[in-house]
């Protein structure tokens, strides 16, 4: 792996060192660690998709188009996933954002949060883990969750509102400090 | 209608706000965000969202991962190597074919090299050799050398003389005919090593119409067969082998140039 980890790291970085934003490793984990919430199988698809890079890269065919790295990683979370028990389509609770909602995230642990997204049906799930990750733009978001702007916003609102609901569920002593 | 349909697009937007203010690049979400003019809703909501990410920032990257994130003993990267940039397709086809087109050129300045006046019409008589057959010819028993009167005075044909290094050789036969520029060209065959030798006028100058001479003996190649060429008196003679230039050497009284 230590060849391969040298050509990705050669790869995404420039001669200054500094990380291409597009393609950030780190980040790229905890995508993939939002759509699976399971911190093993984010890794082996973390470990797939570099060996991927790496091969391609030996073969001088990295594609040039933009977040190509996030978009391979999101199918094989889907793919990853396609043989798990799928998530039920109801309707879960819905609640408005309250200004005590940042002192309820605050409390959860960073997997709780990760399963939480995992469980939503995709594209909501994409969406979801792609804007928190805070490393794109809405456009850039769009592309690669494959999504109209109406789509992205109906699914960040209904994920915030169901959100909430839960962490109303899980810190009910909060809800109305 | 197109108000109602920009105040949903408007509200699309600020639902798909960027969670860091900072990264509103794009003008019609700055709108937006403008336009929210400090709502509880909007605040709420970013408040909310930042909470999340930060959450998100929080998750562990596991050490199994540090190899491929490492800052250690990072290779400087150099994109363009020049291995690389000679596997590249592009750079290969346009190297190929600069190397074809120098190809062609360098065999044209070589094969230019030894061109004299009156080479390419050596070349063609050269092809007229291969394609001569016996019977073509009106027999004549004779030494070469001795047909230079018979030109003259059957043909008007002046100073088609054979040079003195092939003027003993024996005659198998001879003809005279036009060639396809209307030029009379003499043909002789011989017994020795089936020569043929060629009489022929010499290029004249465009302009001048001055005789175009050139020193000593040329040698010219064609279809498998060789030529040797001398000028003398605005004739040129050749006499033709098929075989190569040695073949020809121990004829000419001077070594070729």
């Amino acid at each position: 792996m230590s060849a391969g980890a040298g050509k990705v790291r050669e790869v995404f970085r420039g001669p200054s060192g500094v990380p291409d934003r597009k393609q950030n490793l780190p980040q790229l984990y905890r995508f993939c660690f939002l759509m699976l919430g399971d911190s093993r199988k984010a890794l082996e698809v973390f470990h797939a998709t570099l060996r991927e890079v790496a091969q391609r890269a030996a073969r001088g065919e990295l594609p040039s188009e933009p977040f190509w790295l996030f978009r391979d990683a999101r199918w094989r979370c889907l793919e990853a996933t396609k043989s798990d028990l799928q998530p039920e389509s109801f309707e879960l609770d819905e609640h408005e954002i309250t200004p005590q909602s940042a002192s309820q995230i605050e409390r959860l642990d960073p997997t709780q949060l990760a399963i939480w997204i995992s469980a939503a049906p995709d594209p909501q799930r994409s969406a979801l883990a792609l804007f928190y990750l805070d490393e794109f733009d809405y456009r850039e978001i769009l592309d690669l969750a494959e999504l109209n702007l109406s789509e992205l916003s109906r699914f960040l609102v209904q994920g915030r509102r169901q959100l909430q609901a839960w962490l109303d569920a899980k810190f009910p002593q909060l809800r109305d400090v | 209608m197109k108000i109602l349909s920009l105040m949903r697009r408007q509200r699309f937007l600020l639902n798909c706000a960027p969670i860091n203010t900072d990264q509103s690049g794009d003008r019609s979400m700055r709108s937006a965000m403008a336009r929210t003019d400090g709502s509880v809703e909007f605040i709420n909501q970013q408040k909310f969202d930042r909470a999340v990410a930060g959450v998100v920032r929080l998750i562990p990257i596991p050490a199994e991962s540090a190899e491929w994130l490492s800052e250690k003993n990072l290779v400087p990267a150099t994109i363009w190597t020049w291995k690389r940039m000679v596997r590249n397709p592009a750079v290969l086809a346009i190297s190929i074919a600069v190397a074809v087109i120098a190809g062609v050129f360098v065999f044209n300045f070589v094969s230019h090299l030894s061109d004299f006046p009156g080479s390419a019409t050596a070349r063609k008589l050269l092809s007229v050799a291969a394609s001569t057959r016996p019977v073509m010819l009106d027999p004549v028993n004779a030494e070469a050398g001795t047909l230079s009167d018979l030109f003259f005075m059957k043909h008007g044909l002046e100073h088609y003389d054979v040079p003195p290094e092939f003027a003993e050789f024996g005659t198998i036969g001879c003809r005279v005919f036009e060639d396809d520029e209307s030029r009379r060209i003499a043909q002789i065959w011989v017994a020795e090593k089936r020569m043929q030798f060629f009489l022929f006028p010499a290029e004249r100058d465009s302009k001048t119409g001055a005789v175009l001479r050139f020193r000593s003996w040329r040698y010219v190649h064609q279809e498998g067969w060789t030529g040797a060429v001398t000028e003398q008196s605005g004739i040129c003679f050749m006499a033709a082998i098929r075989g190569r230039d040695k073949d020809l050497e121990p004829y000419v009284a001077k070594p070729k140039e």
